[in-house]
């Protein structure tokens, strides 16, 4: 097709002023011009400096573009953005099936959540026991992290994204001589917690974890409060300073 | 309001290469380019029933991981004072054709982007990494249209001075350090 005469806004554009549109365009004919890179482009039709300066442009951008879409993406990062992201239909509630599952799950479990009560010394608030137990039950059904990153900063961040609840969650880069691991968050009656895996050697599975949740969850639970437990498999500590309940435990036995 | 689960995997599926590769030009290290890809995606589950049309996903996700960064990088204090009149010296040879380029392999034209002074950079990694139009880049980058213009011309100039002395030295080091082809036609030094 014969590019149409100059129109007057053509004529009044200096060339520095086209060269300078047209360094903004991609020269596919798929953008959706405004009139000055319209009128940019008649020009450059008419003018041979122009057009393969403009041409020259087109085929260095193409080659960059064609260059960098080659640069290599880490292999896991999108099941890391998919498993982060899945946290958000957890919190959403559970599906028919899954409400059912959870109801035979707590059914075949029962047994031993009641023994390890019987364990648990009665000036102990139950509440708390349960909070220990449910939590010990998940750390030990622990499938894959949400986070993984020994850099506390970026847990952090992750926390406070995934539930702004947990945003002034403390994250220690090591903790009684374990190194940061990762993150998870968990759901804890309604209410928000954050796991924080610790690794002692490395190579080796998280073995110490901290957990998190605001105190509200747990009423009664008075501040200054500390329960020590000591199960087969597991050591763990409950205490609460301030807002939050924090849960230590560290596996003994493997 | 959160956006539905098939939609977002969706979502990912079509933008996390070049978000990943947009963070990259902003952060210089995969990890801290992972990290931002991710947040950028929480942040969508969490809020992207905000979003009005869903067409316009894909400009909130790069403006949101710019504005992430920043974020990052005004709680580590490392903020960078960004002066575009300051000149870079560069030092490359003169009217390189387009052929020089094409020896340039995807490493090399990282490389020579990640060197492209910030504030050109960034209209640059958007125009390459997603059709961006002029437009689209002055309302993620949150300045005129004019501007965005003079950067994209401005940061081409550069990654055209950088990436041909990159070619330039490296071509030199090619000739200084004995090469020897092998039957896989890749270069290996000399080192007997």
């Amino acid at each position: 097709m014969e590019p149409k005469d100059p129109t007057p806004l053509d004529q009044s554009m200096k060339k520095n002023e086209a060269k300078f549109i047209l360094s903004a365009l991609r020269g596919d004919g798929k953008e959706d011009l405004d009139v000055a890179a319209k009128a940019a482009l008649t020009m450059a039709q008419h003018d041979g400096e122009l057009k393969c300066q403009f041409d020259e442009q087109v085929k260095f951008d193409e080659l960059m573009r064609s260059r960098l879409g080659d640069t290599t993406v880490p292999a896991n990062l999108r099941e890391n953005i998919l498993a982060a992201t899945s946290l958000n239909s957890r919190r959403t509630g559970l599906t028919r099936r899954q409400t059912v599952g959870a109801i035979a799950a707590c059914l075949i479990s029962g047994g031993l959540l009641g023994r390890r009560f019987l364990s648990v010394p009665n000036r102990t608030n139950k509440l708390v026991a349960r909070f220990r137990d449910d939590m010990i039950a998940e750390v030990e059904h622990l499938g894959k992290i949400d986070h993984m990153s020994s850099d506390p900063e970026s847990v952090s961040r992750f926390l406070k994204t995934a539930d702004p609840n947990l945003a002034e969650t403390e994250v220690p880069a090591t903790l009684e001589g374990g190194k940061l691991f990762g993150c998870k968050v968990l759901e804890w009656n309604g209410e928000g917690v954050s796991l924080i895996c610790f690794v002692k050697q490395e190579g080796t599975r998280p073995g110490l974890h901290l957990l998190t949740i605001k105190a509200e969850a747990l009423p009664g639970f008075e501040e200054g409060s500390v329960v020590n437990y000591q199960e087969t498999a597991w050591t763990a500590r409950v205490w609460r300073a301030g807002d939050n309940v924090h849960l230590l435990m560290e596996k003994t036995l493997s | 309001m959160k956006l539905h689960n098939s939609l977002l995997e969706k979502l990912v599926d079509s933008h996390y290469a070049n978000l990943f590769r947009f963070a990259l030009s902003l952060a210089g290290n995969e990890a801290e380019a992972a990290d931002l890809t991710q947040q950028t995606f929480l942040l969508l589950a969490t809020k992207g029933g905000q979003i009005r049309e869903i067409v316009k996903a894909k400009s909130w996700l790069f403006t949101t991981l710019r504005r992430e960064f920043y974020s990052m990088r005004q709680k580590s204090n490392r903020m960078v004072v960004i002066d575009e009149h300051e000149q870079n010296q560069i030092e490359a040879p003169e009217n390189v054709e387009l052929d020089y380029f094409k020896r340039a392999n995807a490493i090399q034209v990282q490389e020579a982007l990640a060197e492209v002074r910030e504030v050109f950079r960034q209209p640059l990694a958007l125009f390459y990494f997603e059709e961006f139009s002029y437009r689209d880049i002055a309302e993620i980058l949150e300045i005129p249209e004019g501007t965005v213009m003079s950067r994209l011309a401005r940061g081409r100039e550069e990654l055209r001075q950088i990436l041909s002395r990159k070619i330039h030295f490296e071509g030199l080091a090619d000739n200084i350090i004995p090469i020897r082809h092998s039957s896989d036609g890749t270069k290996r030094s000399h080192t007997s």
